[in-house]
């Protein structure tokens, strides 16, 4: 370089700097209209009531603000979901608005990847796209009902060739599923452990997985310690002591597949006990009769062996099931993973009709149980926004690739959900989404799908922007909830709803409002007249605003009055049903079953990207910013492994490593892997820990929903090369055999 | 010195010390006169809200309106009822406040172009520093004199240090980083 070069280079790059210290973005100040009478109060902030949008359950949440800027995040104590609480990452969710790796600039994908695009053109051309499409595209969302799909189905719902789907959480489908013996429409069942005096999880894992943690936390309270002389005794059954076992008075390590066998077996002891205490003066003597017929051939000596169990076991399960009545039976992963998921839940279903007929006398329970006298209107608000229940699962999300192998649709709508990474290989998503055209992701992260996508669409984070949602888990009631923005969006991002209906109104198809505000506004207008308890005398925007103090709608009395029991008839149509069919596995001749798990921190990998999250201890490891395989230390010792060894956990569709972490709490013949690790592209606190579980799954499903079956499957451990240093918080089995840190 | 005696490599590495401390004291200027070189900053607002005539002309002090300054970190920007206190009845027709009026009756807030911002890594309060009588120009500058607000300070962390030590208020970091 010559002297000359040198010093122009050095007089442009002052200058270059001197011009950079000098950008600023504008912010605005927006104050209050009228000082509100109790006086705002700058120093605590504002607290502004919305929905949380981080898993499908519709926790109400109350967010505080100072100057703009959200700073916490909290239950709101009067939504009936959350009940004034919030879970980890609920609360690590003011993390996520600031996160430096959040998606800025719409990108369309060239042929050197992708590329910034200004907000005009992306809307250009998705509205020459919607054009093109006529109908031929699909939107796939996580499962939720909100503003979102509630716009993406008005504008296109009436096209030939659209499709809804939902990939929603495994095991919801065969939820919905075993709900439907009930009732004849998809609902899910919510027993009601609130004013249980016993309760029989079996393989519930329901304060860090499934329909809503927090809902379930709350109820376990109100089980333990919400009354003055009863604490509530609950036992656990399944084949790994997960965080909700671990606060159980008794764990049953049944073997993987086999929990439906022992509802029946304690509804077989059950029923005896009907017949000769004369309980249950409700139900027909003949279906007495029929019942303890078709139950024989699961009498707890007949069962002991297969469940691994002693029949006493069965009996001390069965016999409180009578005894300290009112009880519950609830089922979760340990039950819908396997094949037969949903003939096991109609067990259980079963079990619990038996406990309302015993219980009915002592305590008002399984009101919720029941259809809700208030389920139309449920259902009515859940398709206002959105899709039906029938669509938020596998089943559909299996019929959408095949629909997308077959080139279906030239166009692809990929709302908040990453199913490249969180379905299982054996569904080959990744491959059929390279067979659509053009794919659109609206996301607030790069991941896995998005980096799949023709062109990206970076989202308000859902503290920024406005929508409205229906929760499915829900017990009874009918719940609208309203998502408001409470802060300025952070970056340079739109929302995506309004996005889509800038498009659609350029393309000229039919919108159903200019926003997404006016969208949500207009729902509430549409259901206004059947929003009972609301003031009905404010004029349309002071309900809005109403609503929007509270969160949204729900009736005002939660305890609704209890509804018709099913029997008689209802009864009846269980001499059918009452069967435990042999669960089957993928890759049955590999010596260990795969015990994949979610923890309430990652949820489905979501999480992987907060360092809040990533730094939380797990509750049963206490292992941070860390991947692990459970295994027993029996299992450790025959495979000649210690904590830290690597092991190399394979099937016929994948493999991944992982470090072992022996644990006491899992049957020797089961190996427990957490979802949500192994990310490739989710930025640099996700990517590279750990393995993705899913890619060892292949798609099997379940027998009569067609739900995933997500534990069916066998592999093969086999001690690998390394060693890693596990990162442990504590020791699992308590403080005093933990290592102490010496200064 | 004769630099003509000097090797071609001394010659080079004095030129390049002499470029280098040129460039490092340019670099500081930048930065600490840089603010007051960027001092000119005036952002357009929905409303011409003029300072000089409500402050200047008509004497308002500054906490009849921006009433959270000495209660709260903030000193929040006026909400529209307070406007509409006196321009119901004082000249209820200029154009600027037919504006404001508007908004007030359709219930719209005002979104009002923040000029003075702190960045989000330090915490500021008004309310100690009007407890302590500082004057609000000796932060802001001259408001009442403007018609259009102008940043006259981009707030260095020097400004802030060199008022609490000849104040004797603490200097600590946490004082403000918290």
């Amino acid at each position: 370089m010559d002297r000359r070069s040198f010093l122009k280079l050095s007089g442009v790059a002052a200058s270059a700097s001197a011009v950079g210290a000098c950008s600023r973005v504008s912010q605005k100040v927006i104050p209050f209209v009228e000082t509100p009478n109790d006086g705002a109060n700058p120093v605590d902030g504002d607290w502004y009531a919305t929905t949380c949008r981080e898993c499908n359950a519709g926790c109400g949440i109350i967010v505080r603000t100072v100057n703009g800027r959200v700073k916490k995040i909290e239950g709101n104590a009067i939504h009936p979901v959350s009940r004034g609480k919030a879970c980890a990452r609920g609360q690590a969710a003011a993390l996520s608005v600031y996160h430096p790796e959040r998606l800025t600039s719409p990108m369309l994908k060239g042929a050197g990847g992708f590329e910034a695009i200004g907000w005009d053109k992306a809307v250009d051309i998705l509205s020459q796209r919607f054009t093109e499409a006529e109908g031929k595209l699909f939107f796939l969302n996580n499962g939720s009902n909100d503003a979102a799909s509630g716009i993406a189905n008005e504008i296109f719902g009436k096209m030939d060739g659209f499709v809804s789907a939902g990939n929603q959480e495994p095991g919801f489908e065969s939820l919905v599923a075993g709900g439907e013996s009930l009732a004849d429409f998809p609902r899910i069942p919510f027993p009601d452990l609130d004013h249980a005096q016993f309760a029989i999880l079996l393989g519930a894992d329901i304060f860090e997985s499934g329909p809503s943690p927090v809902f379930w936390g709350g109820a376990f309270g109100e089980c333990r310690r919400g009354r003055a002389s009863v604490r509530g005794r609950l036992v656990y059954a399944g084949s790994r002591l997960s965080a909700t076992a671990a606060v159980c008075d008794l764990w049953l390590p049944v073997p993987p597949g086999r929990l439906g066998a022992l509802a029946l077996s304690v509804a077989q002891v059950v029923v005896e006990m009907i017949i000769t205490r004369k309980l249950a003066s409700s139900i027909p003597r003949n279906a007495l009769g029929r019942w303890s017929v078709a139950l024989k051939e699961y009498e707890p000596e007949k069962v002991a062996a297969q469940l691994e169990l002693a029949p006493e076991h069965i009996r001390k399960l069965a016999i409180p099931f009578v005894d300290e009545s009112p009880s519950v039976v609830i089922a979760g992963a340990d039950v819908t993973g396997y094949a037969n998921g949903v003939a096991a839940l109609d067990a259980v279903e079963f079990l619990n009709m038996l406990s309302y007929e015993i219980g009915r006398e002592k305590l008002r329970i399984h009101e919720r149980m029941t259809p809700e006298p208030n389920d139309n209107l449920k259902r009515r608000m859940a398709e206002a926004l959105g899709v039906p229940h029938e669509a938020h699962g596998f089943s559909r999300l299996t019929d959408l690739v095949a629909g997308m192998e077959q080139g279906n649709f030239s166009m692809g709508i990929i709302h908040h959900t990453n199913p490249v990474f969180d379905t299982p290989t054996g569904l080959k998503f990744k491959d059929a989404m390279a067979k659509v055209g053009f794919t659109v992701a609206i996301a607030n992260f790069m991941d896995e799908t998005a980096a799949e996508a023709t062109l990206v669409l970076p989202d308000h984070h859902w503290l920024e922007a406005w929508s409205a949602q229906t929760p499915d888990f829900v017990p009874g009631v009918p719940v609208f909830n309203l998502q408001q923005p409470v802060i300025q969006p952070f970056f340079g991002t739109k929302s995506g709803s309004d996005i889509m209906l800038a498009a659609a109104a350029a393309a000229k198809l039919k919108t159903p409002a200019d926003t997404t505000e006016a969208f949500v506004t207009g729902k509430i207008q549409q259901f206004r007249a059947e929003m009972q308890g609301a003031p009905a005398y404010l004029s349309d925007n002071a309900f809005r605003r109403h609503l929007l103090r509270e969160g949204g709608w729900w009736p005002a009395q939660v305890e609704a009055e209890a509804a018709p029991v099913p029997s008689g008839t209802v009864l009846w149509e269980y001499r059918d049903k009452l069967k435990a069919p042999e669960p089957e596995f993928d890759g049955a001749e590999n010596p260990f079953f795969l015990h994949p798990f979610q923890t309430v921190h990652m949820g489905r990998g979501q999480g992987a990207n907060s360092g809040w999250l990533q730094e939380a201890p797990d509750p049963i490891t206490t292992l941070m910013w860390q991947f692990w395989v459970e295994m027993n230390p029996v299992t450790a010792a025959k495979l000649g492994v210690v904590e830290g060894d690597m092991v190399k956990i394979s099937s016929a569709h994948g493999s991944i490593t992982a470090p072992v972490f022996p644990y006491k709490g899992i049957r020797p013949d089961v190996v427990a892997v957490p979802i949500g690790y192994g990310h490739t592209n989710y930025g640099k606190l996700a990517n590279g820990r750990g393995g993705n579980v899913m890619t060892l799954l292949g798609a099997k499903r379940d027998a009569i929903s067609g739900a995933l079956a997500w534990r069916s499957q066998k592999v093969k451990v086999e001690k690998a090369e390394g060693r890693m240093k596990m990162l442990r918080n504590a020791h699992p089995e308590g403080e005093y055999k933990g290592e102490v840190f010496q200064l | 010195m004769n630099l003509s005696k000097l090797s071609p490599t001394a010659r080079l590495v004095i030129l390049f010390l002499t470029l280098a401390g040129m460039g490092g004291g340019a670099f500081a200027g930048i930065v600490y006169f840089g603010p007051i070189w960027l001092t000119t900053w005036a952002p357009a607002q929905p409303i011409k809200f003029s300072h000089k005539l409500h402050a200047d002309t008509n004497k308002i002090p500054c906490q009849y309106c921006h009433t959270y300054a000495r209660r709260s970190e903030i000193s929040s920007v006026p909400s529209a009822d307070r406007c509409a206190n006196c321009h119901d009845y004082i000249k209820p027709d200029a154009p600027e406040i037919v504006k404001t009026m508007a908004h007030y009756n359709e219930d719209r807030p005002i979104e009002w172009v923040k000029v003075f911002d702190l960045p989000d890594h330090v915490w500021f309060n008004h309310k100690r520093h009007i407890a302590k009588d500082v004057p609000c120009q000796k932060c802001h500058g001259p408001v009442e004199t403007m018609d259009v607000v102008s940043r006259t300070n981009e707030f260095p962390m020097g400004f802030c240090l060199a008022c609490h030590q000849e104040n004797e208020a603490p200097t600590d970091c946490w004082t403000c980083h918290t």
